[in-house]
């Protein structure tokens, strides 16, 4: 059963809100997720290869089918058992269904647009989020959909060549990466008292999570390999994509900290650490001017600090 | 409390979107206007703090070709006399006192980078982080600060993975390489090192579950990895030596995961038995003569099994944790 604290029942009974029995504890810690998560990929690896050595498929129609078969067995193990060693060979079984199913239809693809591959992989992660009845599965789909959606963006913005597109086409394709998952994630925080414990929480709470995960994530894997620069030309500008990494980062620690998950909070500072070391990396700027600049934003920080605590003993 | 329980009990109370938000205030889960308030001052402390350490590290470096040999040292000495200074007017466990003593700490790495750039010592890398280490263990002493001991503790480390890889780690591709037994005998030091560590730790009272994890993460690897050079080629011994290591990882996982009423450790240890029992169910299948076939399907049958037997009885170790609390 879970625990709740003298203070709390009290408060809760007062307000109405406690009449029936307390439920049992169903919790699982992050770390058990982690390890739970972290097998089933390996063993994922070791199916691939059973499958690959027993059915040896030469065709992309046969890689596709296998993987059809994989993650139809997965479903039903997710189904028809809730016992935890089901559980992860159903998790194998899907994360390996889903590897034939990505190399068959990017094999069935151009292989010279990866934008196009990251696009299918995000259809596959979304119906997977869907149909796959599994918390554990819905976390990483989730996760995986949301990083392939934003790697699809970014490789159109960089082509196969390597040639850049102008910083403007870039500025677009980074919103189309970003802001659909920032909307999504600020949606489902925001409604979360509506949906929470109705059905659909099965699937909007895994895609909370996930998302503000991705959150911290994406924005780093889209930070360019060349410079781009809104004003000026070769080089020389002011280094917005890591600017805009940081925003982004700082949105997810918000909602991590509205929802108490110091592990996503932890993600999030990561996320905005690396995103300031990237802007000060891309700022043309000799070193003892970037100096400066800190050590101008860190009084102005402190400044701030000073007011809001003024404010608050106010 | 956290969500899942959260989410568990709105569920049996049958409560609507407006008791839910009026549940999740009463019992402090949703941060109000106050909580909003202190974070961002926390937060604003943090980007301070960064900045003015970083700031004063990049002025240094934009002007380091300027300073000259002396003039470097005697800024280092300087900022490292003003640290420790810090540290005896204003003693931990005040904050100046703990901010005194992690820098002296981090500037001993610096002056000996200093040292070895400029003076042809014939030390290695190694032997310079692990001298860091020692030298700096007078400042985490006094300090009690996880922040000094977890940075000697990763300095500690990157000698120690220093010192194994100048042996070679190369010979996990899988073949014998000459000085063979030296490799695993630096491995298994790092083993010891790191549970004496843990029990120093332990022994001092510092007993946040985040810092004791750091040892524990790196007696893990580096049993992994011994595991691994043994299960390619290694002596009777030397499974012996592994073996009993890898037992003394699993024994003190499971005592502090009691003492600290947390599965952390343990779920480490599992993690650690996971990759071992892997590494070594490869080498024996694939290794034997048979089909490689069943001998995937069995490893993948062995992690998944392993890994729900060993979640099962974490997870109820888990709730019988938060039962007793």
């Amino acid at each position: 059963m879970i625990k709740l604290g003298d203070g709390d029942i009290i408060r809760l009974t007062s307000a109405g809100l406690l009449e029936r029995d307390l439920p049992l504890n169903t919790a699982s810690p992050w770390m058990l997720k982690l390890l739970l998560g972290g097998a089933a990929w390996l063993a994922a690896i070791f199916v691939i290869a059973f499958v690959a050595l027993l059915f040896e498929p030469r065709t992309n129609m046969e890689a596709g089918a296998l993987g059809a078969v994989l993650l139809a067995a997965g479903a039903l193990l997710f189904a028809s058992s809730r016992a935890l060693f089901a559980e992860q060979i159903a998790l194998a079984a899907s994360l390996a269904g889903q590897g034939f199913l990505l190399f068959a239809i990017a094999r069935g693809i151009d292989v010279d647009s990866p934008r196009a591959i990251a696009f299918v992989a995000c259809a596959i992660q979304v119906a997977v989020f869907v149909l796959l009845p599994n918390h554990l599965s819905r976390l990483l789909s989730a996760f995986f959909a949301a990083l392939a959606w934003a790697m699809a963006w970014r490789l159109g913005w960089l082509d196969w060549s390597g040639s850049t597109q102008s910083a403007f086409a870039g500025l677009v394709d980074w919103i189309y990466g970003v802001v659909p998952i920032v909307a999504l994630a600020a949606g489902l925080v925001l409604s979360e008292a509506r949906w929470l414990t109705t059905p659909l929480s099965r699937w909007f709470l895994p895609a909370t999570t996930s998302l503000i995960a991705a959150l911290c994530v994406a924005p780093i894997v889209l930070l360019p390999i060349e410079r781009s620069a809104i004003f000026g030309g070769g080089g020389a500008g002011l280094a917005p994509w890591p600017l805009l990494s940081l925003l982004t980062a700082l949105g997810a620690l918000a909602a991590a900290r509205y929802l108490g998950s110091a592990a996503l909070m932890a993600l999030a500072i990561v996320s905005a650490i690396l995103s300031t070391i990237a802007f000060y990396y891309e700022l043309t700027m000799p070193l003892l001017a970037k100096s400066l600049l800190m050590l101008g934003i860190a009084a102005l920080a402190f400044a701030a600090h000073g007011y809001l605590r003024k404010r608050e003993v106010a | 409390m956290d969500r899942q329980q959260f989410i568990d009990l709105a569920t049996s109370q049958a409560w609507s979107p407006e008791q839910i938000a009026r549940a999740a205030q009463l019992l402090d889960l949703r941060p109000g206007v106050a909580h909003w308030w202190r974070f961002s001052m926390s937060l604003l402390r943090g980007v301070g703090s960064g900045s003015l350490c970083a700031g004063i590290v990049c002025f240094v470096a934009a002007n380091w070709q300027d300073f000259g040999i002396w003039g470097r040292f005697a800024l280092l000495q300087l900022a490292f006399v003003a640290a420790v200074a810090l540290a005896w007017w204003r003693p931990p466990p005040d904050i100046f006192g703990e901010v005194g003593c992690f820098l002296a700490a981090f500037l001993i790495g610096c002056l000996f980078a200093l040292f070895g750039q400029h003076y042809q010592t014939g030390a290695d890398v190694y032997e310079l982080f692990l001298a860091w280490a020692f030298i700096g263990l007078p400042f985490a002493v006094p300090s009690r600060s996880g922040a000094t001991a977890a940075l000697l503790i990763v300095v500690f480390n990157i000698g120690l993975a220093l010192w194994a890889s100048v042996f070679g780690l190369d010979v996990l591709v899988g073949s014998a390489i000459w000085g063979f037994e030296s490799r695993q005998l630096s491995l298994a030091v790092a083993v010891f090192a790191n549970l004496a560590i843990l029990a120093a730790l332990w022994a001092s009272g510092l007993r946040a579950l985040w810092l004791l994890a750091l040892p524990l993460i790196a007696t893990a690897v580096y049993t992994s990895i011994a595991c691994a050079m043994t299960a390619w080629g290694g002596s009777v011994a030397a499974w012996v030596l592994f073996l009993s290591g890898f037992a003394a990882l699993l024994a003190i996982a499971h005592l502090l995961s009691n003492r600290l009423s947390s599965v952390l450790p343990d779920t480490i240890a599992a993690a650690a038995l996971i990759v071992v029992s892997t590494i070594v169910w490869v080498r024996v299948l694939f290794d034997a003569p048979g089909d490689d076939i069943l001998a995937s399907l069995l490893i993948a049958i062995w992690i998944g099994g392993c890994a729900a037997f060993m979640g099962t009885r974490l997870l109820a170790r888990h709730r019988a944790y938060g039962d007793a609390a």
